[in-house]
């Protein structure tokens, strides 16, 4: 994949931006808050559309190892009988990683250490349901991309 | 050359039409930017004009693993790997849904076989790493703790609406439950997987172990606390503030562990 791809787009010269570089800009955004390091919007099948993670970060085996935590907390909650999940974060004596479903597959964030969880955890939800209205703009079919 | 010349020259030419590869490029282009119906179409179509492309059945692996459809997803990846036996992407992809499936020695082996061709392959190195500790899911281990342990734990105070409380060990055995519901083994396994993900996630950003978690679903946000040796989960209602659900969890843990759960 190449570094354009991952980029986050941004709004076409005079023009309205696209759903999908709302949807980037959306990460662009959460990459801002204080203590946060970058984040990756991934598909579900592992692979990275857009990345604000800082270049020394290995993204496709992060995004491999996400995506597929991503899916064991899909499939696990919704195979228990344990609703559906929206948003979960793990935190480390180095920091802390958000990942939550969006339409396109899901979305990590990676906090520094220091960093104010409760803080970046409420602007990470805000981020996804953002995401989420951002994309049920668009027709569903992704003509409006 | 007059304008009707212009035109009748123009319809003459015959339309040019879309080759495979380009409908290959406009789906690849589709996967970058979300759109996985527009690119699984142009897909589709690619493949009834070659359908012997192992790229457009790789490609159509991805997208329907991306639209959440692991079934189109496993036989498109199959349907590659018929072409292309020893193809490491098709290979990692059918290695993904094996996991997501809980067959963790299936995802194994696969990424195993996927490594033998393509040693440098980062994606299945890191999840070789991930599964490698992830306790498979329709087999979980037996519960070993002891009655009398079980009974002190069940004397521990839970904190205020609980709704479950799971500890469990990192093979996802079963220390002890409340209450004790059908699903109480699947769950552990379930546990335990979160928690070994996660954990190599960490690793793999540079963070160091697993401390704390939470995990927000509509009836309830899991709180975690995890060491080598133990795993609790502690569900709270929604309304339960993050800072407070994890005060809470942390103090349960502190007291497992004085009543000798570890």
């Amino acid at each position: 994949m190449t570094p354009e791809a991952r980029a986050p787009a941004a709004v076409p010269p005079g023009g309205v931006p696209s759903r999908a570089a709302a949807v980037r800009s959306i990460l662009g955004e959460v990459a801002k808050i204080a203590g946060v390091r970058g984040g990756l919007l991934i598909a579900s099948d592992g692979f990275v559309i857009a990345s604000t993670l800082p270049a020394e970060v290995a993204v496709d085996p992060l995004a491999a190892l996400a995506t597929t935590l991503g899916r064991e907390l899909e499939l696990g909650t919704g195979r228990l009988n344990r609703g559906s999940f929206s948003s979960a974060f793990f935190s480390a004596d180095e920091g802390t990683v958000f990942l939550g479903p969006s339409p396109l597959g899901f979305v990590l964030v990676l906090m520094e250490r220091g960093g104010e969880v409760g803080t970046v955890r409420g602007e990470f939800r805000k981020a996804l349901d953002t995401l989420h209205a951002a994309w049920r703009a668009g027709d569903h079919t992704g003509g409006k991309l | 050359m007059s304008v009707l010349t212009r035109v009748w020259n123009a319809l003459r030419r015959p339309r040019r039409t879309v080759s495979s590869v380009e409908l290959l490029q406009r789906a690849e282009r589709c996967r970058r930017e979300g759109r996985f119906e527009e690119g699984a179409a142009l897909v589709r179509e690619a493949l009834q004009r070659e359908p012997r492309s192992t790229l457009a059945h790789l490609l159509a692996g991805y997208l329907h693993a991306a639209l959440r459809d692991p079934e189109a997803a496993a036989a498109a990846f199959r349907a590659a790997l018929a072409l292309d036996p020893e193809h490491p992407r098709a290979t990692l992809g059918l290695a993904r849904i094996a996991l997501d499936r809980g067959d963790a020695g299936a995802c194994r082996e696969l990424l195993e076989r996927a490594l033998r061709v393509y040693p440098d392959f980062p994606e299945a190195h890191a999840l070789l790493e991930a599964v490698s500790v992830v306790p498979g899911a329709l087999t979980p281990a037996a519960p070993t703790t002891a009655a009398p342990a079980v009974a002190r734990l069940s004397q521990v105070p839970r904190p205020e609406g609980s709704r479950e409380c799971f500890l469990v060990r990192p093979d996802g055995s079963l220390v002890f439950v409340h209450p004790a519901t059908a699903t109480r083994e699947a769950l552990g396994a379930h546990l335990a997987r979160v928690v070994s993900l996660a954990g190599a996630t960490l690793a793999r950003a540079g963070l160091g172990p697993l401390r704390h978690a939470a995990v927000a679903a509509n009836p309830g946000t899991t709180f975690l606390e995890a060491d080598s040796r133990l795993i609790l989960a502690l569900t709270l209602p929604p309304e339960v503030p993050v800072a407070e659900g994890q005060r809470r969890a942390t103090e349960l843990w502190k007291r497992f562990v004085a009543e000798g759960a570890a």
